[in-house]
Protein backbone atom coordinates (compact mmCIF):
# COMPACT_ATOMS: atom_id res chain seq x y z
CA UNK A 1 0.00 0.00 0.00
CA UNK A 2 1.38 3.35 -0.92
CA UNK A 3 1.71 5.67 1.97
CA UNK A 4 0.73 9.05 -0.14
CA UNK A 5 -2.51 7.17 -1.20
CA UNK A 6 -3.32 6.17 2.74
CA UNK A 7 -2.30 9.36 3.58
CA UNK A 8 -4.82 10.85 1.13
CA UNK A 9 -7.13 8.69 2.23
CA UNK A 10 -7.18 8.71 5.85
CA UNK A 11 -6.75 13.01 5.44
CA UNK A 12 -9.01 13.72 2.66
CA UNK A 13 -11.78 11.56 3.96
CA UNK A 14 -11.17 12.50 7.73
CA UNK A 15 -10.57 8.63 8.02
CA UNK A 16 -8.41 8.45 11.21
CA UNK A 17 -7.08 11.83 10.87
CA UNK A 18 -3.65 12.44 12.03
CA UNK A 19 -2.67 8.95 11.69
CA UNK A 20 0.31 9.30 9.66
CA UNK A 21 1.86 12.44 11.89
CA UNK A 22 0.57 10.35 15.32
CA UNK A 23 2.17 6.98 14.50
CA UNK A 24 5.12 7.94 13.30
CA UNK A 25 5.51 4.58 11.31
CA UNK A 26 7.86 4.09 8.84
CA UNK A 27 6.92 1.29 6.25
CA UNK A 28 10.80 0.42 5.66
CA UNK A 29 11.70 0.22 9.33
CA UNK A 30 11.71 -2.64 11.18
CA UNK A 31 8.47 -2.94 12.93
CA UNK A 32 8.23 -1.78 17.12
CA UNK A 33 6.98 -4.28 19.37
CA UNK A 34 3.24 -3.33 19.78
CA UNK A 35 3.56 -1.41 16.99
CA UNK A 36 0.91 -0.30 13.77
CA UNK A 37 1.20 1.08 10.55
CA UNK A 38 -2.03 2.65 8.50
CA UNK A 39 -2.89 -0.35 6.83
CA UNK A 40 -3.81 -1.64 10.15
CA UNK A 41 -6.12 1.51 11.23
CA UNK A 42 -7.73 1.27 8.16
CA UNK A 43 -8.53 -2.30 8.30
CA UNK A 44 -9.75 -2.31 11.89
CA UNK A 45 -11.64 0.75 10.86
CA UNK A 46 -13.28 -0.78 8.21
CA UNK A 47 -13.66 -3.94 9.96
CA UNK A 48 -15.53 -2.89 12.81
CA UNK A 49 -19.02 -1.33 10.95
CA UNK A 50 -18.27 -4.79 8.16
CA UNK A 51 -18.67 -7.36 11.46
CA UNK A 52 -21.89 -5.41 13.42
CA UNK A 53 -23.33 -5.97 9.70
CA UNK A 54 -22.42 -9.84 9.96
CA UNK A 55 -24.20 -9.61 13.60
CA UNK A 56 -27.47 -7.84 12.88
CA UNK A 57 -27.54 -10.37 9.59
CA UNK A 58 -26.92 -12.91 12.37
CA UNK A 59 -29.49 -12.28 14.47
CA UNK A 60 -32.15 -12.44 12.11
CA UNK A 61 -31.14 -15.95 11.05
CA UNK A 62 -30.97 -16.68 14.51
CA UNK A 63 -35.23 -15.58 14.64
CA UNK A 64 -36.18 -16.41 11.63
CA UNK A 65 -34.05 -19.07 9.55
CA UNK A 66 -36.01 -22.67 9.46
CA UNK A 67 -33.42 -25.42 9.92
CA UNK A 68 -31.28 -25.37 13.19
CA UNK A 69 -27.65 -25.72 11.61
CA UNK A 70 -28.48 -22.68 9.62
CA UNK A 71 -29.14 -20.98 13.17
CA UNK A 72 -26.53 -22.61 15.02
CA UNK A 73 -24.11 -21.09 12.60
CA UNK A 74 -25.42 -17.94 12.86
CA UNK A 75 -25.06 -17.77 16.64
CA UNK A 76 -21.82 -19.06 16.35
CA UNK A 77 -21.01 -16.41 14.10
CA UNK A 78 -22.87 -13.58 16.16
CA UNK A 79 -20.41 -14.42 19.16
CA UNK A 80 -17.63 -14.99 17.70
CA UNK A 81 -17.51 -11.97 15.58
CA UNK A 82 -19.04 -9.93 18.86
CA UNK A 83 -15.47 -11.25 20.35
CA UNK A 84 -13.49 -9.96 17.34
CA UNK A 85 -15.19 -6.65 17.51
CA UNK A 86 -14.54 -5.84 20.73
CA UNK A 87 -10.77 -6.71 20.28
CA UNK A 88 -10.50 -4.76 17.31
CA UNK A 89 -11.86 -1.44 19.31
CA UNK A 90 -9.82 -1.91 22.22
CA UNK A 91 -7.03 -2.23 19.62
CA UNK A 92 -8.13 0.81 18.00
CA UNK A 93 -8.39 2.62 21.36
CA UNK A 94 -4.90 1.45 22.59
CA UNK A 95 -3.61 3.34 19.67
CA UNK A 96 -5.37 6.34 20.35
CA UNK A 97 -7.16 6.04 17.02
CA UNK A 98 -11.33 6.79 16.21
CA UNK A 99 -12.91 3.51 16.28
CA UNK A 100 -15.78 5.55 13.96
CA UNK A 101 -14.08 7.82 11.02
CA UNK A 102 -16.38 10.92 11.33
CA UNK A 103 -17.07 11.08 7.44
CA UNK A 104 -18.94 13.79 5.93
CA UNK A 105 -21.56 12.47 4.00
CA UNK A 106 -20.57 12.58 0.92
CA UNK A 107 -17.47 10.40 1.54
CA UNK A 108 -19.48 8.41 3.87
CA UNK A 109 -21.23 7.22 0.75
CA UNK A 110 -18.32 6.63 -1.16
CA UNK A 111 -17.10 4.87 1.57
CA UNK A 112 -20.00 2.69 2.25
CA UNK A 113 -19.73 -0.15 -0.23
CA UNK A 114 -16.35 -0.84 0.45
CA UNK A 115 -17.09 -1.11 4.40
CA UNK A 116 -19.43 -4.21 3.07
CA UNK A 117 -22.18 -2.69 5.03
CA UNK A 118 -24.86 -2.38 2.41
CA UNK A 119 -28.02 -1.43 4.07
CA UNK A 120 -30.17 -2.95 1.32
CA UNK A 121 -28.82 -6.47 2.37
CA UNK A 122 -30.13 -5.93 6.09
CA UNK A 123 -33.37 -4.58 4.47
CA UNK A 124 -34.28 -7.49 2.42
CA UNK A 125 -33.50 -9.84 5.09
CA UNK A 126 -35.72 -8.17 7.52
CA UNK A 127 -38.43 -8.21 4.50
CA UNK A 128 -38.27 -11.96 4.54
CA UNK A 129 -40.54 -13.87 6.83
CA UNK A 130 -39.33 -16.96 8.66
CA UNK A 131 -39.25 -19.58 6.23
CA UNK A 132 -37.01 -22.02 3.84
CA UNK A 133 -36.77 -18.82 1.54
CA UNK A 134 -35.36 -16.66 4.60
CA UNK A 135 -32.34 -19.62 4.73
CA UNK A 136 -31.56 -19.32 1.22
CA UNK A 137 -31.52 -15.47 1.07
CA UNK A 138 -29.69 -15.59 4.09
CA UNK A 139 -26.87 -17.97 2.73
CA UNK A 140 -26.45 -15.88 -0.39
CA UNK A 141 -26.28 -12.75 1.00
CA UNK A 142 -23.88 -13.89 4.41
CA UNK A 143 -21.74 -15.48 1.47
CA UNK A 144 -21.43 -12.14 -0.19
CA UNK A 145 -20.88 -10.33 3.01
CA UNK A 146 -18.08 -12.67 4.07
CA UNK A 147 -16.68 -12.64 0.55
CA UNK A 148 -16.28 -8.95 1.53
CA UNK A 149 -14.52 -9.72 4.82
CA UNK A 150 -11.98 -12.28 3.24
CA UNK A 151 -11.05 -9.07 0.65
CA UNK A 152 -10.41 -6.29 3.46
CA UNK A 153 -8.51 -9.41 5.46
CA UNK A 154 -6.16 -10.23 2.63
CA UNK A 155 -5.32 -6.51 2.50
CA UNK A 156 -4.39 -6.46 5.89
CA UNK A 157 -2.38 -10.23 5.49
CA UNK A 158 -0.59 -7.99 2.73
CA UNK A 159 -0.03 -4.89 4.21
CA UNK A 160 -0.49 -4.51 7.53
CA UNK A 161 2.27 -4.57 10.23
CA UNK A 162 0.72 -5.34 13.90
CA UNK A 163 0.90 -9.08 14.53
CA UNK A 164 -1.85 -9.67 16.34
CA UNK A 165 -3.98 -7.62 13.87
CA UNK A 166 -2.65 -9.26 11.27
CA UNK A 167 -3.17 -13.07 12.85
CA UNK A 168 -6.95 -11.74 13.59
CA UNK A 169 -6.26 -11.14 9.69
CA UNK A 170 -5.79 -14.93 8.94
CA UNK A 171 -8.10 -16.17 11.38
CA UNK A 172 -10.90 -14.39 9.35
CA UNK A 173 -9.94 -15.47 6.14
CA UNK A 174 -9.91 -19.17 7.42
CA UNK A 175 -12.81 -19.11 9.61
CA UNK A 176 -14.74 -16.61 6.44
CA UNK A 177 -13.52 -19.02 3.43
CA UNK A 178 -14.24 -22.10 5.88
CA UNK A 179 -17.64 -20.79 6.02
CA UNK A 180 -18.43 -19.89 2.59
CA UNK A 181 -17.49 -23.44 2.14
CA UNK A 182 -19.77 -24.80 4.83
CA UNK A 183 -22.66 -22.52 3.75
CA UNK A 184 -22.26 -24.22 0.08
CA UNK A 185 -23.68 -27.27 1.77
CA UNK A 186 -26.39 -25.94 2.73
CA UNK A 187 -27.83 -24.64 -0.47
CA UNK B 1 -10.53 -4.51 -9.62
CA UNK B 2 -8.75 -4.75 -6.69
CA UNK B 3 -8.86 -2.93 -3.16
CA UNK B 4 -5.92 -1.12 -3.85
CA UNK B 5 -7.49 0.24 -7.23
CA UNK B 6 -10.62 0.91 -5.69
CA UNK B 7 -8.67 2.79 -2.67
CA UNK B 8 -7.49 4.76 -5.13
CA UNK B 9 -10.44 5.66 -6.96
CA UNK B 10 -12.03 6.26 -3.08
CA UNK B 11 -9.24 8.42 -2.69
CA UNK B 12 -9.12 10.52 -6.01
CA UNK B 13 -13.06 11.06 -5.70
CA UNK B 14 -12.57 12.60 -2.30
CA UNK B 15 -9.64 14.76 -3.56
CA UNK B 16 -11.68 15.89 -6.46
CA UNK B 17 -14.75 16.35 -4.56
CA UNK B 18 -14.45 19.50 -2.73
CA UNK B 19 -13.44 21.11 -5.70
CA UNK B 20 -17.25 20.65 -6.80
CA UNK B 21 -16.39 18.79 -10.52
CA UNK B 22 -17.50 15.24 -9.62
CA UNK B 23 -20.44 13.46 -8.86
CA UNK B 24 -18.63 10.53 -6.73
CA UNK B 25 -18.29 7.43 -8.19
CA UNK B 26 -16.58 5.92 -5.94
CA UNK B 27 -19.43 3.87 -4.60
CA UNK B 28 -19.73 1.67 -8.03
CA UNK B 29 -16.51 1.00 -8.21
CA UNK B 30 -16.76 -1.97 -5.77
CA UNK B 31 -19.23 -3.95 -7.91
CA UNK B 32 -18.33 -7.77 -7.53
CA UNK B 33 -20.40 -10.95 -8.27
CA UNK B 34 -20.54 -14.42 -9.78
CA UNK B 35 -22.95 -17.25 -10.12
CA UNK B 36 -23.49 -19.17 -7.33
CA UNK B 37 -26.39 -21.23 -8.22
CA UNK B 38 -25.96 -23.82 -10.31
CA UNK B 39 -22.57 -23.78 -9.34
CA UNK B 40 -20.64 -21.85 -11.40
CA UNK B 41 -16.56 -22.87 -11.81
CA UNK B 42 -15.64 -20.07 -9.29
CA UNK B 43 -18.07 -21.21 -6.85
CA UNK B 44 -17.00 -24.54 -6.97
CA UNK B 45 -13.97 -23.23 -6.30
CA UNK B 46 -14.89 -21.27 -3.70
CA UNK B 47 -16.90 -23.78 -1.68
CA UNK B 48 -14.09 -26.04 -2.19
CA UNK B 49 -15.78 -28.49 -4.53
CA UNK B 50 -12.58 -28.70 -6.69
CA UNK B 51 -9.67 -28.29 -5.11
CA UNK B 52 -7.14 -27.28 -8.19
CA UNK B 53 -8.01 -23.89 -7.58
CA UNK B 54 -5.38 -20.63 -6.86
CA UNK B 55 -6.30 -16.57 -5.46
CA UNK B 56 -9.76 -17.41 -7.15
CA UNK B 57 -11.01 -19.79 -4.22
CA UNK B 58 -10.93 -16.37 -2.21
CA UNK B 59 -12.27 -14.28 -4.36
CA UNK B 60 -14.80 -16.23 -6.91
CA UNK B 61 -16.54 -12.26 -7.10
CA UNK B 62 -13.62 -10.61 -8.89
CA UNK B 63 -13.62 -12.22 -12.55
CA UNK B 64 -13.56 -8.99 -13.75
CA UNK B 65 -12.41 -7.19 -17.41
CA UNK B 66 -12.87 -5.38 -20.28
CA UNK B 67 -16.46 -6.04 -21.83
CA UNK B 68 -17.56 -8.35 -25.40
CA UNK B 69 -15.16 -11.16 -23.87
CA UNK B 70 -16.20 -14.66 -24.33
CA UNK B 71 -13.95 -16.43 -21.84
CA UNK B 72 -14.56 -17.65 -18.51
CA UNK B 73 -11.67 -16.08 -16.54
CA UNK B 74 -11.97 -12.10 -18.13
CA UNK B 75 -8.68 -12.40 -18.96
CA UNK B 76 -6.80 -12.26 -15.90
CA UNK B 77 -3.71 -14.47 -15.88
CA UNK B 78 -4.46 -15.66 -12.10
CA UNK B 79 -7.48 -16.87 -12.44
CA UNK B 80 -6.87 -18.70 -15.93
CA UNK B 81 -7.60 -22.35 -14.65
CA UNK B 82 -11.03 -20.85 -14.95
CA UNK B 83 -11.15 -21.40 -18.77
CA UNK B 84 -9.87 -24.63 -18.48
CA UNK B 85 -11.80 -26.90 -20.31
CA UNK B 86 -9.62 -29.68 -19.20
CA UNK B 87 -9.86 -29.20 -14.91
CA UNK B 88 -12.58 -31.73 -13.53
CA UNK B 89 -15.39 -29.14 -13.21
CA UNK B 90 -18.84 -30.39 -11.88
CA UNK B 91 -21.53 -30.28 -14.13
CA UNK B 92 -24.72 -29.87 -12.74
CA UNK B 93 -28.17 -31.72 -14.75
CA UNK B 94 -30.71 -29.12 -15.76
CA UNK B 95 -34.18 -28.93 -18.09
CA UNK B 96 -33.90 -26.41 -20.70
CA UNK B 97 -34.83 -23.74 -18.13
CA UNK B 98 -32.28 -22.94 -15.50
CA UNK B 99 -32.86 -20.75 -12.65
CA UNK B 100 -29.63 -18.63 -12.03
CA UNK B 101 -28.88 -17.38 -8.85
CA UNK B 102 -26.43 -14.21 -8.65
CA UNK B 103 -24.22 -13.75 -5.19
CA UNK B 104 -22.85 -9.95 -4.96
CA UNK B 105 -20.60 -8.26 -2.77
CA UNK B 106 -21.66 -4.81 -3.98
CA UNK B 107 -24.23 -4.31 -6.23
CA UNK B 108 -23.37 -2.09 -9.25
CA UNK B 109 -25.37 0.23 -11.65
CA UNK B 110 -26.10 -2.09 -14.36
CA UNK B 111 -26.04 -2.23 -17.79
CA UNK B 112 -27.80 -6.12 -18.29
CA UNK B 113 -26.86 -9.32 -17.79
CA UNK B 114 -26.21 -11.31 -20.89
CA UNK B 115 -26.36 -15.71 -20.92
CA UNK B 116 -24.62 -17.39 -23.64
CA UNK B 117 -24.51 -20.65 -25.04
CA UNK B 118 -21.26 -21.10 -27.93
CA UNK B 119 -22.01 -18.07 -29.46
CA UNK B 120 -25.40 -17.22 -29.04
CA UNK B 121 -26.68 -15.58 -27.24
CA UNK B 122 -29.73 -16.80 -25.45
CA UNK B 123 -30.84 -14.39 -22.58
CA UNK B 124 -30.18 -10.26 -21.89
CA UNK B 125 -31.95 -8.64 -19.47
CA UNK B 126 -31.47 -4.97 -19.23
CA UNK B 127 -31.62 -3.00 -15.77
CA UNK B 128 -31.39 0.53 -17.63
CA UNK B 129 -28.16 1.25 -14.64
CA UNK B 130 -30.26 0.60 -12.05
CA UNK B 131 -28.69 -1.26 -9.00
CA UNK B 132 -29.89 -5.07 -8.97
CA UNK B 133 -31.34 -6.25 -6.02
CA UNK B 134 -29.09 -7.61 -3.02
CA UNK B 135 -30.22 -11.16 -4.39
CA UNK B 136 -30.67 -11.86 -7.79
CA UNK B 137 -32.45 -15.04 -9.98
CA UNK B 138 -32.79 -15.18 -13.59
CA UNK B 139 -34.73 -17.36 -15.40
CA UNK B 140 -33.21 -18.69 -18.74
CA UNK B 141 -34.38 -20.84 -21.38
CA UNK B 142 -31.42 -22.39 -23.15
CA UNK B 143 -33.21 -22.72 -26.26
CA UNK B 144 -32.99 -26.55 -28.48
CA UNK B 145 -29.74 -27.40 -27.03
CA UNK B 146 -29.12 -31.12 -25.03
CA UNK B 147 -26.18 -32.46 -23.88
CA UNK B 148 -22.83 -31.15 -22.10
CA UNK B 149 -22.95 -27.31 -22.02
CA UNK B 150 -20.92 -24.28 -21.11
CA UNK B 151 -22.59 -21.31 -20.24
CA UNK B 152 -21.34 -18.04 -20.38
CA UNK B 153 -23.28 -15.47 -18.10
CA UNK B 154 -21.80 -11.52 -18.34
CA UNK B 155 -22.74 -8.93 -16.09
CA UNK B 156 -22.37 -5.93 -18.16
CA UNK B 157 -21.69 -2.70 -15.85
CA UNK B 158 -23.24 0.35 -16.11
CA UNK B 159 -21.00 3.05 -15.28
CA UNK B 160 -17.75 1.18 -16.30
CA UNK B 161 -16.25 0.01 -19.20
CA UNK B 162 -16.03 -3.10 -17.28
CA UNK B 163 -17.99 -6.64 -17.25
CA UNK B 164 -18.02 -9.94 -14.44
CA UNK B 165 -17.69 -13.37 -16.34
CA UNK B 166 -18.74 -16.99 -14.90
CA UNK B 167 -18.95 -19.81 -16.75
CA UNK B 168 -21.74 -22.65 -15.69
CA UNK B 169 -21.33 -26.51 -16.77
CA UNK B 170 -24.69 -27.61 -17.68
CA UNK B 171 -25.76 -31.10 -18.79
CA UNK B 172 -29.14 -30.63 -20.38
CA UNK B 173 -31.44 -32.70 -20.67
CA UNK B 174 -34.57 -32.38 -23.57
CA UNK B 175 -37.39 -31.96 -20.63
CA UNK B 176 -38.32 -28.80 -18.95
CA UNK B 177 -37.60 -29.25 -15.29
CA UNK B 178 -34.42 -31.64 -14.24
CA UNK B 179 -35.59 -34.05 -11.19
CA UNK B 180 -33.38 -32.66 -8.01
CA UNK B 181 -31.87 -35.05 -6.61
CA UNK B 182 -33.71 -35.64 -3.31
CA UNK B 183 -31.10 -34.43 -0.48
CA UNK B 184 -29.69 -36.99 1.39
CA UNK B 185 -30.85 -37.33 5.26
CA UNK B 186 -27.44 -36.15 7.66
CA UNK B 187 -27.08 -38.88 10.38
CA UNK B 188 -27.05 -36.75 14.12
CA UNK B 189 -23.25 -36.41 14.60
CA UNK B 190 -21.89 -38.50 17.24
CA UNK B 191 -21.28 -37.86 20.42
CA UNK B 192 -18.09 -35.79 20.11
CA UNK B 193 -15.08 -36.03 22.41
CA UNK B 194 -11.68 -36.43 21.71
CA UNK B 195 -9.11 -33.75 19.72
CA UNK B 196 -10.33 -30.43 17.96
CA UNK B 197 -11.19 -31.36 14.55
CA UNK B 198 -12.20 -28.69 12.33
CA UNK B 199 -15.74 -29.61 10.61
CA UNK B 200 -16.90 -31.78 13.15
CA UNK B 201 -20.01 -30.69 14.18
CA UNK B 202 -19.87 -29.99 18.20
CA UNK B 203 -22.92 -30.00 19.99
CA UNK B 204 -23.17 -27.88 22.89
CA UNK B 205 -21.20 -29.58 26.27
CA UNK B 206 -18.55 -31.90 23.86
CA UNK B 207 -15.57 -31.65 25.17
CA UNK B 208 -12.13 -31.50 23.33
CA UNK B 209 -8.31 -31.46 23.77
CA UNK B 210 -6.51 -28.67 22.15
CA UNK B 211 -2.35 -28.27 22.19
CA UNK B 212 -2.89 -30.37 25.19
CA UNK B 213 -5.93 -28.14 26.96
CA UNK B 214 -9.23 -29.12 27.62
CA UNK B 215 -12.22 -27.07 26.15
CA UNK B 216 -16.00 -27.58 26.43
CA UNK B 217 -18.33 -26.27 23.98
CA UNK B 218 -20.42 -23.69 24.69
CA UNK B 219 -22.63 -23.32 21.86
CA UNK B 220 -23.65 -26.16 19.28
CA UNK B 221 -21.63 -25.40 15.71
CA UNK B 222 -19.36 -26.80 13.12
CA UNK B 223 -15.73 -26.66 13.69
CA UNK B 224 -13.94 -24.54 11.16
CA UNK B 225 -10.21 -23.58 10.40
CA UNK B 226 -9.98 -20.43 12.13
CA UNK B 227 -12.49 -21.16 15.05
CA UNK B 228 -9.60 -23.19 16.57
CA UNK B 229 -10.84 -23.05 20.89
CA UNK B 230 -7.92 -20.77 22.09
CA UNK B 231 -9.35 -17.73 19.68
CA UNK B 232 -12.74 -18.58 19.98
CA UNK B 233 -13.79 -18.37 23.99
CA UNK B 234 -17.47 -17.54 22.72
CA UNK B 235 -17.61 -21.16 21.52
CA UNK B 236 -14.71 -23.15 23.47
CA UNK B 237 -14.74 -22.80 27.65
CA UNK B 238 -11.11 -23.43 28.81
CA UNK B 239 -11.78 -26.20 31.88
Amino acid sequence: MKAWLLALLFVLAGCGVGVTETTGVSISAPPPPGGFNDTDVMFLQMAVPQHEQGIEMARLAEKRADRKEVRDLATAIRLTQADEVEAMKKWLVAWEQPIAPDLDPNAHTAHGGMHGTDPAVLQMLRDTPAGPEFDNRFLNLLTGHQHGAVELARMEEKDGLNSDTRALATRIVQSRTAQIQQIGTYL
Amino acid sequence: MSLKRKLIMFASAVLLAPIGLVVLPAATANAHGYISSPQSRQAQCARGTVNFCGDIKYEPQSVEGPKGLRNCHANVGRFAELNDNSKPWKTTSVGRTVDFTWTFTARHATHSFEYFVGNTRVKEFRLNNQQPPATLTHSVNLGNVSGKVRLLAVWNIGDTTNAFYSCVDLQVSGGEEAPEPAPEPQPAPPPATGTWAANTAYPAGSIVTYNGATYRAAQSHTALPGWEPPSTPALWQAS
